[in-house]
Formats: structure tokens, C-alpha cells, sequence
């Protein structure tokens, strides 16, 4: 199905009025992330609450307005904003925003009313492209990459997804094996930059369960990072490949949880 | 069209950033401009004007305590909030299985004691209304009023009642069938009714 035909059935989706299982298929298709049906989506959900204006306003109490204001008051929320919070937990895969209030604000200001919504998410699409544009740049140079290990000649190049295990769910990685020279290469993609003083790790975990340290890296502002590792001859079959998050300059045995993991074939 | 207010105007998406900053003034200030809408719709939908008030009040406490949820590219922070505001009527409603109400105003664009606001009147006695609310206000009335009826009456059954297919097919004592049908052809045509009136604006 393309996502032009997709338009109308996003529409009846918010309005719950798909049934079980063409809904699941459109919940999936937009959790991988299309853009224009992502697009269509918000424009749905924003033509569910415009419904809903159709109701005639009523002006309420004033007394209710305080009861609000006291109710907020004595909410113990945590501030989110100013320090860092956790990756978003279960929350689905998040279009990248930054700065998307922003820059919708300026067009809302800058052109008449209600035309902006179209803007708004054109907008946001082109930062949608842009940020799987990069994806897809990553993608296309850990296929050179391969591409590269199997020009040298050798039959038995073989690739290893690395999936997240941890609260990120967007992070990946793939690692490649090149037996006759020995040589891991290993992509990383979308990952969070790490705070201050702390790294990513790179582990092997033996088939006899001892976990061997392969590596620190940082990813940059692109959420990217590569790493060439050549594991020691007499280390024995490996049986995963995984990543934690740890101090600085890394250490012997892994203290943080499991972000991405891999289990290697023989 | 402005507001009798010289307020700065802060437009929605700057004011729902405000309040996950936990800026008391930001939330007061959308208060003010949306309790009315907010209210509105819960009226429409729990009919009875107290319950409707604890659920507005529910409403922005929780745009409050959870405006990290609010992502500006899942639509207007106008559709935001009265999506929620819907959604938790309709909550509401449900948990009291309250099935026995008449269905006499299933018409959305009369009010509760059945009068008919003008097309264009915005949010009368609403010092606080916004320009823009209230063109997308006047835009759905426009497009809701273009259906015809027994599309309108099935989709408002669905939307403000909370009705199942079943539910509105014995309500209307028409097929499941038909009653599917309407509510999917008057989606449709609101989509694009709505589409045109925004598509023409965009090209001028």
C-alpha cells in the first residue's frame, strides 16, 4: 500500500475507526517513522481536537480557576528541564524536535491563521528527512564498509546486528567479522552522546561466560561511532557482543546495564 | 477579533514550552484562553455541568504535571488539549456506564439546550479567546455543517457520545453496516473539506 492511499486510513485510525488488524499495520508503518503518513497523523489529530471545538464553549466558574492554580501548586512534579533526563522511557520513537517549537512558533506568527499547521509540518518533515538522511548515510557507509571487507577476497565476512537491550530503543549496531585477517569493524548508530566522564564500552562475552573488554568509544553529535577491534587469538569462542555505559577510560568488568547486544554465530 | 486584553500574546506552541518549564504564569495564561473550549466539550459530552468542571480542572493539572507528553509534531496544542480533553470525558463517562441519557442534541452544532450559536461568534464572553482558536472553530462548525445529517448524527453519536457501531445502530435503528459506513464517509469529508479550506489558503 503507498502512503498516499495511507491518507485516509490514518484519518479513521485516529478516529478509532479502523479495524483491529488494518490499524496494528498502519501502527506499525508509522512507528517505523514515514515521515508523510507521521505528517498526516499529527494533521489527524489536530482535525480530532478541532472536532471537539465544535462543542460550544462554556466560561467556567471562576472559583474552578482557582481550584487549578491551588491543585498546581501543590503538585510535586519533578522539573524535567535542566538536567538531563533518562532516555525517554517506553515513550514511542520521537521525531527528532529540537528546536521545533520553535521554528513553529515563527511561522505561526509569520502567516495567517491556521495556514501555519500546513507549514508546521512540512517543516518538521524536512527535519525528518534530514535526520534520516543521516541514518541512512550511516547505513550506507557500514554497507561500503562490508562491502569494503568482502572486496578483500574473503568468503567468510559476516555480519552481527547489535540490538538495543536497554531503555533506548533506537540505538543499533553492526559488527562485522573478517575471519582470515581477524579484524572486527563495528558501527554504532543512533546513540546518545554520554555525559561527562563517562564512555561506551564494547564487551565480548566468552562461550565459558567471562566478559573481555573490546573497546571504549564516544559517538558524536550524529549519534555515530566506529571501532575496529581484533580480538585476542587465544581468547576462545565468542559467543555475544554487547555495549554498557561505563566510567571514562573504561574498566575490566562491566558495572553499567546492557544497552545493545548481539549474539555471533559460529 | 483581538481580545480585550493587551497582553503580550504568546502563541500556543511558546506557552505550552513555558509550562513544561513549570511556568505557573504560562499554564494560568492557557488557562485562560482554553478553559472555555475545554469545558465545552465536557460539557457536551458528561451533560452535567459539575462533573464537566472537575474534569477541566483534571485536565490542565495534567497538562501541567505531564507537558513533557505534549511533542509539537503531533499536532496543535489546541487539538492537544482538547483531544485530552475529550478523551478524559469520555473516561468518564464510560467508567459510569451511564447508558440511559436521551440523545435529544446529537446534533454537535447546537448546544445543550439545543440553541444554535451564529457560524462565526467565537467564544462569547471570553475575554481571553484567541484569534486563531476561534477560526478553527468556525472552520469545523463550516465543514461539520456541509455533512449531511445522518452523517453528522452518526459521527457526533461516535465522537461526543462515546458510542460503539452497535450502540449508534440501535440508537438510530439503522444497519451496523450503514452506521460504519456514515461515520467513515463523514471522517472523510470533514478531511477534506478542511483540507480544501486550508489548501486554498496556502496557495494565495
Amino acid at each position: 500500500m503507498s502512503c498516499a492511499e495511507r491518507k485516509d486510513l490514518i484519518l479513521l485510525y485516529v478516529f478509532d475507526q479502523l479495524e483491529p488488524d488494518e490499524a496494528a499495520s498502519l501502527a506499525a508503518h508509522l512507528r517505523e517513522g514515514c515521515p508523510r503518513c507521521n505528517g498526516e497523523l499529527a494533521a489527524a489529530r489536530t482535525l480530532s481536537g478541532q472536532l471537539a471545538l465544535s462543542a460550544p464553549p462554556v466560561i467556567p466558574s471562576p472559583a474552578l480557576k482557582e481550584r487549578v492554580l491551588n491543585r498546581i501548586a501543590e503538585s510535586k512534579v519533578v522539573p524535567f528541564r535542566g538536567t538531563q533526563p533518562a532516555a525517554p522511557k517506553s515513550a514511542p520513537r520521537r521525531w527528532p524536535a529540537v528546536g521545533a517549537a520553535a521554528l513553529l512558533a515563527a511561522s505561526v506568527a509569520a502567516i495567517a491563521i491556521l495556514i501555519p499547521a500546513r507549514h508546521e509540518i512540512e517543516a518538521l518533515r524536512g527535519r525528518l528527512a534530514t535526520a534520516r538522511e543521516a541514518v541512512a548515510a550511516l547505513e550506507a557507509r557500514a554497507a561500503s564498509a562490508e562491502a569494503a571487507l568482502r572486496s578483500l577476497g574473503s568468503p567468510a565476512t559476516r555480519m552481527t546486528a547489535l540490538e538495543a537491550a536497554g531503555p533506548d530503543p533506537d540505538v543499533a549496531g553492526r559488527l562485522f567479522r573478517e575471519e582470515s585477517n581477524g579484524a572486527w569493524r563495528v558501527f554504532f548508530s543512533r546513540m546518545k552522546p554520554t555525559r561527562a566522564g563517562r564512555t561506551y564500552e564494547l564487551w565480548f562475552v566468552t562461550a565459558d561466560q567471562r566478559k573481555v573488554p573490546a573497546g571504549t568509544f564516544d559517538v558524536g553529535a550524529d549519534g555515530e561511532a566506529s571501532l575496529v577491534v581484533t580480538p585476542p587469538a587465544d581468547l576462545g569462542p565468542i559467543a555475544f557482543a554487547a555495549v554498557t555505559e561505563e566510567p571514562a577510560g573504561g574498566v575490566p568488568q562491566p558495572t553499567g546495564a546492557i544497552l545493545l547486544v548481539g549474539k555471533l554465530g559460529t | 477579533m483581538s481580545p480585550g486584553t493587551d497582553r503580550p500574546v504568546a502563541d500556543d506552541f511558546a506557552l505550552m514550552d513555558a509550562v513544561a518549564s513549570r511556568d505557573q504564569g504560562a499554564l494560568s495564561l492557557l488557562y485562560d484562553r482554553h478553559a472555555s473550549g475545554v469545558l465545552g466539550v465536557c460539557i457536551r459530552i458528561l451533560r452535567e455541568p459539575s462533573e464537566a468542571e472537575e474534569v477541566t480542572a483534571d485536565v490542565f493539572v495534567e497538562v501541567w504535571e505531564r507537558a513533557e507528553r505534549y511533542d509539537a509534531t503531533r499536532g496543535h496544542p489546541v487539538a492537544y488539549l482538547m483531544n485530552l480533553a475529550r478523551s478524559r470525558a469520555i473516561d468518564r463517562l464510560r467508567a459510569k456506564a451511564r447508558r440511559d441519557r436521551n440523545f435529544v442534541d446529537v446534533d454537535a452544532g447546537a448546544g445543550p439546550d439545543g440553541s444554535r450559536r451564529p457560524a462565526e461568534a467565537a467564544d462569547p464572553g471570553n475575554p481571553f479567546a484567541d484569534a486563531r482558536t476561534g477560526q478553527m472553530r468556525a472552520h469545523i462548525d463550516r465543514a461539520m455543517g456541509e455533512l449531511p445529517p445522518e452523517q453528522k448524527r452518526a459521527l457526533a453519536l461516535a465522537y461526543f457520545d462515546g458510542m460503539s457501531h452497535s450502540e449508534i445502530a440501535a440508537a438510530l435503528g439503522e444497519p451496523l453496516g450503514t452506521v460504519k459506513t456514515r461515520i467513515r464517509q463523514g471522517l472523510l469529508r470533514l478531511g477534506e473539506s478542511l483540507d480544501a479550506l486550508y489548501g486554498e489558503g496556502a496557495s494565495s
